[in-house]
């Protein structure tokens, strides 16, 4: 991270503070699940969100590896409804609010 | 059992009637934990439902509020495929008395009843899987290390049961 990104992140850390805001950015954050078999994960991701094979395997390596990975991003209620898929497919996934999504 | 092979849009497969039973009554199990949350009778502070049905949200206040709105939609939707995997099992199962324990039993879905599997598969898998990694204070007593192995036994049938399936369909 450069000085102006710094910046930039201190700024809209500083924006978040001082929610709420007008244009919500929320993400649905997929969290790693050393139960569940790596390809119905994948599988998972592609059909729900029209991913590409090399796209959900990617964002499914990044899961397992970090702990979590972003998997979709947007207005508050799909997102909600993106988690409620997960859940149903037995995957564990949160809502989180996008760090500056708000600008 | 043996492994699943791609059919038409869907797959086949072939196992044994006590197979075939015994994944039906599992399915009818984990049925019945869908069917007490959709009634508001489940205990939710338990490690196989909250693993089924985590937290949506860190803060607690969301969480509640995601729980309320959307817990009762999530169980109906896995009512409907856990439905669909045990109703395919027992139509496939001879009546009773009529048993020949060694023929095996074929299977067939389509597309939408493979997608249904290898979510139901998944779900008892994991069901089980919570249940066996328990601590031993945490399970019912009276269940001895033999159980517990001979459900580890049953965790890995399932998972070669979604993993060929999941490669069939592929």
């Amino acid at each position: 991270m450069n000085a102006t990104d710094a910046q930039v992140g201190a700024e809209a850390a500083a924006v978040e503070d001082a929610a709420p805001l007008a244009g919500d950015e929320w993400a649905t954050v997929l969290w790693d699940d050393p139960v569940t078999l790596r390809p119905y994960v994948v599988r998972v991701l592609m059909r729900r969100f029209g991913h590409s094979a090399a796209r959900a395997d990617a964002l499914t390596s990044q899961a397992e590896l970090e702990g979590r990975a972003v998997v979709a991003h947007g207005a508050r209620e799909e997102q909600e409804m993106h988690v409620a898929g997960l859940h149903a497919d037995g995957l564990v996934a949160t809502l989180e609010r996008m760090p500056g999504g708000a600008q | 059992m043996k492994a699943w092979r791609r059919d038409g849009d869907g797959a086949a497969c072939a196992m044994l009637p006590e197979e075939a039973d015994m994944l039906a009554n599992l399915g009818r199990q984990v049925l019945g934990l869908h069917r007490a949350v959709v009634d508001g009778r489940a205990i939710l502070d338990d490690p196989v439902m909250r693993r089924l049905y985590p937290s949506a949200y860190e803060s607690d206040d969301d969480a509640a509020e995601f729980r309320r709105l959307a817990t009762s939609d999530i169980a109906a939707d896995r009512i409907r495929t856990m439905a669909r995997m045990v109703a395919d099992l027992e139509t496939a199962l001879p009546p009773e008395g009529d048993e020949d324990e060694t023929a095996e039993l074929q299977l067939t879905v389509d597309a939408e009843g493979a997608d249904a599997w290898l979510r139901s598969l998944g779900e008892v898998r994991l069901v089980l899987h919570v249940r066996t990694g328990q601590d031993r204070g945490e399970l019912t007593p009276g269940v001895t290390d033999e159980d517990i192995a001979q459900l580890k036994d049953v965790v890995s049938w399932l998972g070669f049961a979604q993993q060929t399936l999941l490669e069939a369909l592929e």
